[in-house]
């Protein structure tokens, strides 16, 4: 079980945390549901250790290995999809054994045929696909996912749901999730959803 | 598509006609060989001297100026433009070494340099203070555009910082160096040949190109332009070239 507790953040006169407390069940999904502005980017951040809370216990994620799922794909232009992914494998393993894992993980996400496309190349849908293989691609303990499916139509928020669940029920890991669509929560089949009021 | 390109290349052709021909008017017009000689002399003089032995030394000098001059502002313009993008401070401080040599007259430097280098180096010395400052903008303004979380992204995975300098900032920075190499190259070749004119080394086109001027060969000092004109457009597709290969995520 990891967790956040007694979490305070606050920007200037802006208090996002006030004694914020969560916990995330190990090899589960949570999503954390909220409108736009109640922090929940920085939420992710804080647990990442990519920003530091005014104040707060962070219990569980001290030796963590995290994936992201951002926004927008973030995926380098100048780089196909095969070699997008092979980006951010472990330097440690071979060559060949990098090669094996991408591969594996394009099978998964049904984008082997598109292995030496460009992300200019790609619909939206696909490119996020990419971005979710991607996260896969480390061998991470927790997976923080930041309104990945964000513009995207409901049919594709669909299917790209199914793609991660399927690379998810293979490898499981902790997901954190961030929204502020039910729907996306529901279809994901969190373990737990816990709302996040507006501080605005 | 193919069309398109067919006819995009048809107008061109048209145009470069239409300069013939304007031409060979003007020298029918003024009627004398000392003023203006016609296109098809001026032509035959232009493979006489391919075909001189002397060509390639004077051709050969003025292209190596050209390619020292371009490899030392390219490394210069790197090595400095990369920095400067990335800090502020150091941006800061560069700037008006940019602006100054940006601003000075070619004149101005080439009448200086005359008097610190030898004749054979003026040139070089020239092309480098032009093709430098375009070169080093064009760096600085590619470093200034990376996609701030490309980078944030390879960093929450752990990527190498030689790996992220390697694979995010060059190839985001490729096609602004393109441009940059191709614009310095451009001014560069007109630098150098001014800079021979006035420095004359023992070979070179501007060299040439003056003493024709002193001997009223004007067939021969039209045949050395467009001799430069051609070297400029080679050395430009080669870089169009190369930034092809290079950049091909980007063109398809």
């Amino acid at each position: 079980m990891k967790s956040v507790e007694h979490l305070y953040k606050s920007y200037g006169p802006l208090v996002l945390f006030k004694d914020l407390t969560m916990a995330f069940e190990d090899g589960r999904i949570t999503t954390i549901l909220g409108p736009s502005g109640c922090g929940k980017t920085t939420l992710l951040n804080i647990i990442g250790g990519i920003e530091t809370p005014d104040s707060g216990i962070l219990t569980g994620f001290d030796d963590c290995r995290f994936s992201y799922i951002f926004q927008e794909p973030r995926l380098l232009p100048w780089k196909s999809v095969r070699g997008n992914i092979e980006f951010v494998v472990n330097r440690a393993l071979t060559p060949a054994q990098r090669h094996d894992k991408v591969e594996e993980l394009m099978n998964r996400v049904d984008l082997s045929a598109f292995a030496d496309y460009y992300p200019s190349q790609l619909s939206g849908g696909m490119r996020q696909r990419v971005s979710i293989a991607r996260s896969f691609a480390v061998s991470s303990d927790v997976i923080l996912m930041d309104e990945p499916l964000n513009g995207l139509d409901s049919a594709l928020k669909r299917t790209i749901i199914s793609w991660f669940k399927q690379l998810w029920s293979s490898d499981p890991r902790t997901v954190i999730y961030v929204t502020h669509d039910e729907d996306e929560a529901r279809l994901l089949g969190s373990s737990r959803v816990v709302k996040l009021k507006s501080s605005l | 598509m193919k069309r398109f390109i067919n006819k995009q290349t048809g107008y061109g052709a048209l145009s470069v006609l239409l300069m013939i021909a304007l031409w060979k008017m003007a020298s029918i017009h003024y009627g004398s060989d000392f003023i203006l000689p016609s296109p098809e002399k001026t032509l035959a003089t232009t493979f006489r001297l391919l075909g001189d032995v002397a060509f390639l030394s004077v051709a050969g000098s003025t292209v190596l100026r050209g390619l020292a001059g371009f490899a030392i502002a390219m490394v210069l313009g790197i090595g400095l433009g990369i920095p400067a993008g990335m800090s502020q401070g150091f941006r800061a401080f560069m700037t008006p070494f940019l602006v100054v040599i940006r601003s000075i007259p070619v004149v101005a430097f080439i009448l200086i340099a005359l008097i610190w280098f030898s004749s054979d180096d003026v040139p070089v010395f020239i092309a480098l203070l032009t093709m430098f400052p375009l070169i080093c903008t064009n760096v600085i303004e590619g470093i200034k555009n990376v996609d701030h979380n490309l980078i944030e992204m390879a960093e929450f995975y752990h990527v190498g910082r030689g790996r992220i300098i390697r694979e995010v900032y060059i190839p985001a920075i490729a096609p602004f160096l393109f441009s940059g190499a191709s614009n310095a190259m451009g001014i560069g070749w007109r630098a150098i040949i001014v800079g021979e004119v006035l420095s004359q080394p023992r070979y070179g086109i501007g060299t040439v190109m003056h003493s024709a001027q002193t001997f009223l060969n004007i067939d021969v000092l039209i045949a050395w332009t467009l001799i430069a004109v051609l070297i400029s457009y080679i050395f430009e597709q080669i870089i169009r070239g190369f930034e092809h290969i290079l950049i091909k995520w980007r063109t398809k």
